[in-house]
């Protein structure tokens, strides 16, 4: 089994999903190569959390086909090999400690009955240092604040032997400076070695550390290649002025 | 204390402590996921069974158990499938066992006197065949509840984390059901089918008003689940009133009582809950001495402030951070 070895982790052809009877992703051949920092944008219901799922399984698929680190989507089950940063929104935790949530990060190894493991442990606790929380692991996950909240989802993403992350949306509903922190602590993953995938609304923070970027719109892929100027332009076509502007008030604000 | 020697008191005992322990037990997962009602549904469809006993002249218990599980299985297929008139069906379901039961019972003439007995739960009426069940039971919920704790509380809070890690997620939630449509039956005799929901809900409730983390406030729930059970079937004893009843009313009791424990607790805790500050613009302040005999850090009780690079304190209408030999005060 050479296909294993190559460096595509994640590859489709012609992708075809639907909901409802309803196209939500068409044509969709994508590849992303070991090692790479890819953001997947596109406008609201452009499809890019639909794919993340057809990519994860969550959402199946009707036509085409997915690889996961080479082998065929259906035959691929090392699931402790990707990290899943779903949106913040979409998590329903009402009582449970930091550590109680990155801890089910664990399960892709452990086995049903057997008790926490030294490994476990020890992930655990680095998985939380990776992110910063690691005087935070007793505390309430609700009381955080939401850029705490989606550090504690990514370090639960990290427990595992992660070495793809898909991280969706990660920057939904925190503020600037939180998004640079989330940013840099991304680039750094993909610095160690970890390939990530990262749905985003607009390149913000992450620019400079992106390696590719893919656009969809209406359920198509209309652009891949190079960030930021692409991309940019992209935005300027779909939303003139709020992101300059917006910008712009904050570097004069501050 | 004469009750302990009675041999029907010493069975009642016995089953409210089992159902005490397992309601709370399979209850955390059950809020967790926010399906506080699935108890009560499970209750309704555990009545067809009993009246299904009552008309056959059977055990009830065995009967309710079968048609609890059943019950069970057609509601999460049910919720899984998604569709809208899913809701429908489910109430159908709860009302037609609810129906069912009461009007085997009718037919045979065992009226809604002989059923109430497992409506609202009757002291008199375990036999020792009913406690080895129960007892069975109830050890199946409690290995399958805290040994599976880690895999059944990812279900419950992420389904689809849970999937990405490669548990079978369907299964879990099946065996979720299942064990709660089994707890429903094992407290059927001591709370009765028409309020061992509340016995499932208020005790986790409670305890999340009062510890967190979820593995500390499924055990502290345990515990207020056995005592209210053992409690509420002492005062029924004296009272001659309806175990069940006096059960829930002594939970929620708990529960009242832990709202003001709760607010207190909150305020307490919040000395060391960690503000953060992501202003961009460099951070002014002045330079003060340090203080005498005190340094502040993570475990020092006062209120943290996370800024930029660096953890101010907040105390006595300061808000500064250490600073090699002095303090920025800001």
């Amino acid at each position: 089994m050479q296909l294993t070895q190559s460096d595509s982790v994640i590859r489709t052809e012609s992708l075809l999903v639907e909901l409802g009877g309803l196209p939500i992703l068409r044509e969709i051949s994508i590849e992303i190569g070991r090692g790479e920092l890819t953001a997947l944008m596109g406008g609201n219901g452009s499809g890019k959390t639909t794919l993340v799922r057809a990519l994860l399984g969550l959402t199946p698929h009707q036509g085409g086909r997915v690889e996961l680190f080479g082998l065929p989507a259906t035959e691929f089950n090392d699931w402790r090999r990707i990290g899943y940063v779903p949106q913040r929104g979409a998590v329903n935790i009402k009582q449970a400690t930091v550590k109680e949530v990155v801890a089910t990060g664990r399960l892709s190894t452990r086995r049903p009955f057997a008790p926490t493991s030294a490994i476990d442990r020890t992930k655990i606790s680095a998985a939380l240092e990776a992110v910063g929380l690691a005087d935070r692991a007793r505390h309430p996950f609700t009381q955080l604040s939401g850029g705490q909240q989606q550090r504690v989802l990514i370090a639960r993403a990290l427990a595992g032997e992660v070495d793809l992350l898909m991280l969706d949306e990660p920057f939904a509903g925190v503020d600037l400076g939180v998004q640079d922190n989330l940013a840099e602590l991304i680039g750094e993953l993909n610095a160690a070695g970890t390939t990530v995938l990262v749905v985003l609304h607009e390149t913000g923070a992450l620019a400079p550390l992106l390696t590719k970027c893919i656009v969809l719109r209406e359920g198509r892929v209309v652009h891949v290649g190079a960030p930021p100027e692409e991309a940019e332009h992209y935005h300027e076509t779909q939303l003139p002025l709020e992101r300059p502007l917006l910008t712009g008030l904050i570097g004069e604000a501050s | 204390m004469e009750f302990l020697s009675l041999a029907f008191m010493q069975r009642a005992l016995i089953a409210a402590l089992l159902a005490g322990v397992t309601s709370p037990a399979i209850g955390s997962y059950i809020v967790q996921r926010r399906l506080s009602l699935l108890g009560d549904g499970l209750g309704h469809v555990a009545i067809a069974g009993v009246g299904l006993a009552l008309a056959t002249g059977t055990a009830p218990l065995p009967v309710a158990v079968a048609t609890a599980i059943i019950g069970a299985v057609i509601i999460e297929l049910l919720r899984q499938s998604g569709k809208a008139s899913a809701d429908v069906a489910m109430a159908i379901l709860f009302y037609g066992g609810l129906a069912t039961g009461v009007l085997l019972a009718g037919l045979v003439g065992q009226g809604t006197g002989t059923l109430s007995n497992f409506l609202f739960g009757s002291l008199l009426s375990i036999t020792e065949a009913d406690l080895w069940i129960i007892f069975t039971l109830a050890a199946v919920i409690l290995i399958t509840t805290i040994g599976l704790m880690p895999q059944l509380f990812a279900v419950c809070t992420d389904e689809d984390f849970a999937k990405v890690m490669g548990l079978p997620v369907r299964a879990y939630n099946l065996l979720i059901v299942v064990l709660a449509a089994i707890t429903v039956t094992v407290s059927m005799r001591t709370v009765g089918l028409l309020m061992v929901s509340a016995l499932m809900v208020v005790p986790v409730a409670t305890a999340g008003n009062l510890l967190t983390g979820f593995r500390r406030s499924f055990f502290l729930a345990m515990a207020l689940g056995v005592v209210a059970a053992v409690a509420g079937v002492i005062g029924s004893y004296y009272f001659n009133a309806p175990p069940g009843s006096l059960i829930v009313v002594i939970t929620i009791a708990g529960f009242v009582l832990s709202l003001p424990l709760a607010a207190g607790l909150k305020r307490w805790r919040q000395h060391d809950q960690v503000i953060e500050i992501t202003d961009r613009a460099p951070f002014p302040h002045e330079t003060t001495r340090p203080h005498e005999g005190h340094s502040h850090g993570p475990d020092c009780g006062h209120r943290a402030v996370i800024h930029g690079d660096h953890t101010d304190y907040i105390h006595d209408g300061h808000r500064h951070a250490p600073h090699g030999d002095h303090y920025d005060e800001h």
